[in-house]
């Protein structure tokens, strides 16, 4: 154990760390974006298109995350090349890492959230909304009133668990050469051999990572609770 | 490369994967039995010991834990006296996968242990049974029951993470579709991944199916 090493060597893997941070934020946020939309559509049950969802989800459901990022990353630009194939800008263009792994978060999550949606929204009593129909208010702002500021505490406990799941996948892209904090791991362990050491750093670094956005999401949940129920 | 060659390659790999998925499954509900157990005595040390764990495994990726499990444990068993560098690298992987979703499995367990009515245990102890019978035959299988939702979850995100026993070396479909995607020279590469997904998926809806059948069986709900 080369306590020195360790020592040294966190605050280069703490540089990195808004890497991390920066593609599980963007990520989730953009399937926050893709994940509405869908739940929408999948409760309202439109034919054709929730049934095409409904394979989506179960597709990057059931998929390992990794697979999704080199299908990404492999398939993207050859999408995008198809599309425009006689736009100058895409031959010969090689796509940013970052911009892959934004993309398979966003994609991932995206099917997560909106089933972490889909079991907030039925989390909520139905009867609600027909009580609140039945004193006038208009279908839109019963909505907007009574289902969704019951929904949001529902949701988060979940939501919470997808970011964690999240942060702890971007660990996966050094695969696809992002540099993030596992990557930085391995890279300054490969010049002496001092895994353990690189890796316990990284391990301190996800568990205060975790426990951090754990412990706000949570208090940002009883502040919506108090603020809804009060 | 056709299509069918793709498939036989990646397959191969199958048997490895399941057997990695199935018995780091059954250890790590072992080891949630047992946080859970020890969750749920009454003095405050181990109550702290067990959400200690249970953070810990919450809060690490998988594939870290899978590098440590591979790199660090034999050298943490030599210190003991045990020399664990001949050992399998299945072995690691189903060690490192068991004690990485360990916590998962405690709280899944706790969280249906609290969900059943304590008034069952009471009423048990009435008619004259004791604890290890009121265990066995009244609150364990409906534990069972309440936590199957969860426990299919679990599962599912347990076969997604077996994909990421490559990074030991372990040849799993995973590895497979990487070798083979190199051996072609990155020709196939999307062709083999988008196999693989496919591959992945259709396990993941063969495992939905059998929870499914399971459930409507025995018409828990």
């Amino acid at each position: 154990m080369n306590w020195n090493f360790m020592f040294q060597s966190m605050p280069k893997l703490l540089s990195v760390l808004p890497v991390t941070i920066f593609l599980s934020f963007i990520g989730i946020i953009f399937g926050l974006i893709l994940a509405v939309p869908i739940s929408i559509i999948r409760e309202k049950r439109i034919p054709i298109l929730s049934q095409l969802f409904d394979i989506y989800i179960s597709l990057f459901r059931g998929i390992p995350i990794i697979v999704q990022i080199y299908i990404v990353y492999y398939g993207l630009p050859r999408l995008l090349f198809l599309l425009n194939q006689n736009h100058p800008v895409t031959k010969g263009f090689t796509m940013p890492s970052m911009i892959i792994g934004i993309v398979a978060f966003a994609l991932n999550s995206s099917a997560n959230v909106s089933e972490a949606i889909k079991s907030a929204y039925h989390g909520v009593d139905k009867s609600q909304y027909d009580a609140a129909l039945s004193v006038g208010l208009t279908k839109a702002s019963a909505f907007q009133k009574i289902i969704i500021p019951q929904l949001i505490p529902n949701f988060i406990p979940n939501f919470t668990n997808i970011l964690l799941d999240l942060i702890k996948d971007t660990a996966l892209v050094y695969n696809i050469g992002i540099v993030e904090i596992m990557g930085q791991a391995n890279i300054l362990a490969s010049f002496s051999f001092n895994y353990l050491e690189a890796y316990l750093d990284a391990l301190i670094i996800y568990l205060v990572v975790c426990f951090v956005f754990a412990n706000l999401l949570s208090l940002l949940e009883n502040k919506i609770k108090k603020h809804v129920f009060a | 490369m056709s299509l069918s060659e793709i498939i036989k390659n990646l397959l191969s790999g199958l048997p490895n994967t399941l057997f990695i998925l199935i018995t780091s499954f059954i250890i790590s509900s072992v080891i949630g039995l047992l946080v859970m157990w020890v969750s749920l005595q009454n003095d405050k040390f181990s109550r702290v010991i067990s959400k200690i764990y249970t953070g810990l495994s919450r809060g690490t990726p998988p594939l870290l834990v899978l590098l440590l499990a591979y790199y660090e444990f034999p050298r943490l068993l030599s210190f003991v006296g045990i020399d664990a560098n001949d050992w399998s690298k299945n072995f690691f992987a189903i060690f490192g996968l068991a004690i990485g979703f360990g916590g998962y499995m405690g709280e899944l367990f706790r969280s249906a242990y609290n969900d059943i009515d304590s008034a069952q245990f009471d009423a048990a102890y009435s008619v004259g049974m004791n604890k290890k019978d009121v265990l066995k035959v009244i609150i364990i299988p409906q534990m069972f029951t309440l936590a199957l939702p969860n426990i299919q979850t679990i599962f599912l995100s347990f076969l997604k993470a077996t994909s990421l026993v490559y990074v030991i070396g372990i040849a799993d479909m995973y590895r497979d579709a990487t070798t083979l995607a190199n051996a072609s020279q990155g020709v196939f590469q999307l062709k083999i991944f988008i196999v693989l997904g496919i591959i992945y998926w259709i396990i993941t809806l063969i495992f939905e199916f059998l929870f499914g059948l399971y459930i409507k069986k025995h018409n828990y709900s």
